[in-house]
């Protein structure tokens, strides 16, 4: 060929390809073609260029002759060549944007803008699978349906169920279907306006279709099977986008959940890893008043929150990092931030993540439950003495009603009322008369003890100690004075605010008890000491009496109807009453004592300040 | 050891000898009048000893262990008594005759407590229990008792 465009040798495909009719007549070139030879062959030396003749492409290599004005061309058909090198320049566009959708709505606008942009498409609506209603519903249009494409917002969604239109009906089958003339097919379904081909591609996730990609073209027979091609393959890649979207979406919502379970527990939760509280959350700061960033600080010292621990408690955290993994319970007194010190039960476990091993705990805090169960103790075992108490007085009170009366009828029964046994019957009716003053001196007795137990309501009165000890003297004044008795007090304390009948009762049982246990050989004396202690007052009554073997009738000293000895009026009921009235005002009463050596007791008031 | 006390006066065997010799231990002096009073119209008993307290029949049996006397052959215990009471006296009667053939002791209290009750059965010694007021019933049942032994 010379630069003028005269042919001089061509081969069949050459005649065909540039319809050229003879040699030396001119052909038809596609544009530039002839104008590149010129420049070529201005250079002189080989270049390649390609030139699309109707729907091919050639590549041609312009070969000019040395020393000759003229030039051989060669050309070879690559339009497959080129259609690959679009597809795959398609593709790798698409997937570059996609890899940058990070949500589903993104996933979805990026298909339908790059279509148009990419594959010369007019228009493109992606239609996503709603996980609520499981309908197809646009999720991005690009075209007429969105024509501020920039806002990524669609005018009118519509949905489509399963089967509906042939987007529905792509869903149905999961595969794609290319109409080339939709007037000819009666699943068309018309969106804004009437158009004349459509294809719809199903994204498909497995089996399960997510999605349709979906577009139409005034034109018939404008898709062609390299449209549908790339249409597979994007849906293929959207498909791992918005899957991989909806997995990162479920951990977000699944760690959002247990995150809210973690910090709004009922119990503290922490994560204590390397000496150091890695985490703890609201519930477990509130107990123990430091901030979860004090207690994550290098500097926190776990010993300092650790108010005491028991045998169990030590164990178990001594066990820790020495390879015992078993999950352990136990309790431990914790000083909180402000000083007050609070009973928590802590279950932990050791776990293990890439950083080593931690160990998790729940904390409760037990401070008020066991309060409330040393509360409920406490109440039962007042509730149990009292009804032992009462069991007690009942069965002996029993006896000490019995007993006279079986004696009274045990009299009636010998009496002679003949009158034949004058003696005897004297006998028994003075028998009798005693036995009718015990009989009423039990009821007494019983009458006062149950006053004690009655709860009376208590009355603090100003009591003057040595006024009160004459008054007793006075009333044992015949005793005293028959038996030679001598009373010594040392006062240190004289004035006193208690219930006075208590206190008299008190004065007038250890006083007439030590009258009536002295030893008749010697001198007796009692020697009766106050003095203040911690909010009470103590008093002592040092008698140099009979004496007791406590280590016999310790325990029963004061119990009611004990008496210890033989021959001396005793009901065994004083003491018992003086216990009972000490009791229920928080007194105390201590005896020391031995046999031959006198007896000492030491009673302790709870005064009113 | 049961109460027996629905026994009639024909029970008592005419072969038994005629007085069974019997120490009574109890701090009621009245009781003790009445109790006297119901031997002599009964007959068959003899009371050789009374002791007010658990400490006195002690000291009673002890003495006659040591110059060798006749022991009673039934002792007849109240359980309320005050210095040492019948449970304690059963502790220390125990104690000096260990696993010897021992003294039948029965129980005459006025107590109706059925754990007094239950604890006398802890006792091998104790051979009866009966509730004061004592009657002739009662007092047949230990004239049994006290010649089976």
């Amino acid at each position: 060929m010379d630069p003028s465009g005269r042919v001089y040798y061509r081969n069949k495909a050459a005649s065909i390809l540039f319809r050229i009719q003879n040699n030396d007549s001119h052909g038809v070139f596609p544009t530039g073609f002839l104008h590149f030879m010129s420049s070529v062959l201005e250079i002189g030396k080989h270049s390649k260029k390609n030139f699309q003749l109707g729907e091919e492409y050639y590549s041609f290599n312009f070969c000019p002759r040395e020393d000759e004005n003229i030039i051989d061309i060669f050309g070879t058909d690559i339009s497959e060549e080129i259609k690959h090198q679009t597809y795959f320049s398609v593709i790798s566009a698409f997937s570059t944007a996609l890899l940058e959708a990070q949500t589903e709505e993104e996933v979805a606008w990026t298909i339908a803008k790059e279509a148009i942009a990419r594959l010369n498409f007019v228009d493109c609506v992606v239609y996503l699978v709603d996980r609520k209603d499981g309908r197809l519903k646009q999720r991005a249009a690009h075209g007429p349906k969105s024509p501020k494409a920039v806002t990524n917002s669609i005018v009118d969604p519509i949905s489509l169920n399963f089967g509906q239109g042939l987007v529905g009906a792509c869903a149905v089958e999961r595969k794609t279907i290319l109409v080339d003339d939709v007037s000819k097919d009666k699943r068309y379904v018309i969106d804004d306006e009437q158009r004349n081909s459509e294809v719809a591609v199903p994204i498909l996730a497995g089996f399960e279709v997510i999605g349709v990609i979906d577009s139409e073209h005034p034109e018939k027979n404008h898709f062609t099977k390299e449209d549908v091609k790339i249409l597979e393959s994007i849906a293929s890649i959207a498909s791992t986008r918005i899957q991989r979207s909806r997995v990162i979406e479920e951990i977000k919502h699944t760690e959002e959940k247990y995150r809210s379970f973690v910090e709004n527990a009922f119990g503290g939760l922490y994560i204590f890893r390397d000496n150091n509280f890695e985490y703890a959350n609201e519930q477990f700061c509130q107990m123990v008043g430091y901030a979860a960033e004090e207690l994550g600080h290098p500097d926190f010292n776990i010993k300092d929150l650790i108010y005491s621990a028991d045998e169990a408690a030590m164990v178990a955290m001594e066990s820790r990092g020495k390879g015992d993994y078993a999950p352990k319970s136990y309790n431990l007194e914790v000083k909180t931030k402000d000083g007050t010190i609070r009973q928590i039960a802590i279950n932990t476990c050791v776990l293990k993540d890439e950083k080593g091993e931690f160990s998790l705990g729940v904390a409760l805090d037990i401070t008020d439950t066991i309060k409330s169960r040393k509360q409920l103790e406490e109440v039962i075992q007042s509730l149990e003495k009292k009804s032992n108490e009462l069991n007690e007085f009942a069965h002996l009170a029993s006896h000490n009603l019995r007993s006279p009366v079986t004696n009274l009828k045990g009299l009636i029964d010998h009496y002679e009322f003949d009158g034949s046994a004058e003696s005897t019957n004297d006998i028994i009716v003075r028998k009798f008369a005693n036995t009718v003053q015990q009989l009423h001196t039990t009821l007494e007795d019983m009458h006062q003890v149950l006053k004690v137990r009655a709860n009376e309501s208590f009355e603090f009165t100003e009591i003057h100690l040595d006024t009160l000890l004459e008054g007793v003297k006075y009333q044992l004044s015949e005793i005293i004075r028959k038996n030679d008795f001598f009373i010594v007090t040392e006062f240190e304390v004289n004035r006193v605010f208690y219930e006075k009948s208590h206190l008299e009762n008190l004065f007038l049982n250890l006083v007439s008890n030590a009258i009536k246990y002295r030893r008749p050989e010697k001198k007796s004396t009692l020697k009766i000491r106050t003095s203040l202690v911690n909010n009470g007052l103590r008093i002592e009554f040092q008698d140099n009496g009979l004496g007791l073997d406590l280590s016999k009738h310790g325990k029963k000293i004061f119990g009611m109807y004990t008496r210890f000895h033989n021959n001396i009026e005793g009901r065994g009921v004083g003491l018992y009453l003086v216990k009972r009235q000490l009791d229920s005002l928080g007194g105390k009463i201590y005896v020391e004592s031995e046999p031959g050596l006198g007896t000492k007791f030491t009673v302790l008031l709870k005064l009113e300040k | 050891m049961t109460r027996k006390e629905n026994e009639t006066e024909q029970a008592v065997d005419p072969k038994i000898p005629s007085t069974t010799k019997i120490m009574v231990v109890d701090d009621d002096s009245t009781f003790q009048f009445i109790f006297n009073k119901q031997i002599e119209k009964f007959g068959h008993f003899e009371i050789v000893n009374e002791s007010k307290n658990g400490a006195e029949a002690i000291q009673f049996i002890k003495t006659a262990l040591n110059e060798g006397t006749k022991l009673p052959e039934l002792i007849v215990l109240d359980l309320n008594m005050p210095i040492m009471d019948g449970w304690d006296f059963l502790d220390e009667y125990g104690e000096i005759f260990g696993q010897a053939e021992t003294i039948p002791v029965c129980i005459l209290s006025s107590t109706i407590n059925q754990a007094d009750f239950d604890r006398a059965n802890t006792y091998s010694t104790v051979k009866g229990f009966f509730s004061k007021p004592v009657t002739t019933e009662q007092l047949q049942t230990m004239k049994k008792l006290a010649n089976s032994y």
